[in-house]
């Protein structure tokens, strides 16, 4: 993991606001606990919502916290266009009742998506996974973050340094990037810099 | 608690030329000798910004706790000659730091990280000279 000097860079940069970086944040403070317990009870579910709105960073909250709990889980990143899943390395050696996370489980077909889902009951592994729209799951965990979450995550990752980016600033950017709080966050790392260059841009 | 790392450098400026010789030398406190099992410093570069990260090691070395290091936290020194490039850069989507890091690997406990910055040529003034 790399390991960066806090005071050097922009807290907007991409290594504080990575989803393996950083927590989720809840919009209040029963639901990690209501979510556990839902995603426990089911056996497994999905987590929903559109672009850049927390869904990676929640699936690397819960595989830490299903880990702290004792379970082996691993998980697997489709990127955009992935149509098939790579043998990934647990295959072979998952357990039954542990967790296999499945971050953009939409980009895989229809037909390796059923597929996917019978392997996983078949061996009795409960199967976590992230997508832009609902399919059919046991528990479903809709994500739609509001301004005031994003104005309380702007503020974390900037406590250090001072309120550089406003939540007015936060709210307006909220609004022009329709909720999407990763487009939100490449804004304010934009903004932080402009506020904060020491020098001006050289001229060409 | 964590146990204290003080880094120094030769040139309280820290401000170094590509090939310039760079002194550098680091104390550990407030932990037990015993309570440490190796201890690694490093001279690296890292990139932040908005893209991916990267990061590249110019000097690393490693001591153990052994009969002829029974005390890893007394001041200890190394010299390095220091690269060409990368220049340190402080731009706007891309940044690039020159640190030296000392990790101290306990026996029970998280390691522990201490980052001093410092910077590597002035790159404006490069940029003028090479145009």
């Amino acid at each position: 993991m790399i390991h960066h000097p806090r005071h050097a860079t922009n807290p907007f940069s991409t290594c504080w606001i990575r989803p393996d970086r950083c927590s989720y944040r809840f919009p209040s403070a029963g639901q990690p606990g209501q979510l556990m317990e839902g995603l426990l009870r089911a056996g497994g579910g999905q987590v929903v919502g559109p672009h850049g709105v927390g869904k990676s960073t929640l699936l690397f909250t819960l595989q830490a916290e299903l880990m702290k709990r004792g379970y082996q889980v691993a998980r697997i990143q489709l990127q955009a266009g992935q149509r098939r899943l790579a043998p990934w390395r647990e295959e072979q050696t998952m357990a039954a009742s542990s967790w296999l996370i499945v971050d953009g489980f939409e980009q895989l077909p229809a037909w390796r998506r059923w597929k996917l889902v019978w392997q996983c009951r078949r061996r009795h592994i409960r199967l976590l996974v992230s997508s832009h729209r609902c399919h059919r799951f046991p528990f479903t965990w809709q994500l739609a973050p509001g301004p005031e979450l994003a104005c309380t995550l702007v503020d974390e990752l900037q406590q250090e340094i001072g309120n550089v980016v406003t939540s007015e600033d936060v709210k307006q950017l909220f609004r022009e990037h329709q909720g999407n709080i990763r487009e939100l966050l490449f804004a304010c790392y934009d903004l932080f810099e402009t506020r904060t260059r020491r020098r001006p841009e050289r001229q060409h | 608690m964590d146990p204290l790392v003080s880094i120094m450098l030769c040139d309280p400026h820290r401000l170094y030329q590509s090939g310039q010789r760079m002194r550098c030398s680091y104390q550990i406190d407030a932990i037990a000798a015993e309570a440490i099992q190796a201890v690694e410093a490093s001279v690296l570069w890292i990139t932040s910004g908005k893209g991916d990260e990267d990061m590249g090691i110019h000097e690393f070395h490693r001591r153990v706790s052994d009969d002829e290091n029974p005390d890893l936290r007394a001041l200890h020194e190394f010299e390095t000659s220091l690269p060409n490039s990368p220049l340190s850069f402080d731009g706007t989507i891309l940044k690039l730091h020159w640190l030296v890091r000392v990790k101290v690997f306990q026996e029970k406990g998280p390691a522990h990280t201490q980052d001093l910055p410092f910077q590597l040529g002035t790159l404006a003034e490069f940029m003028a000279e090479a145009s």
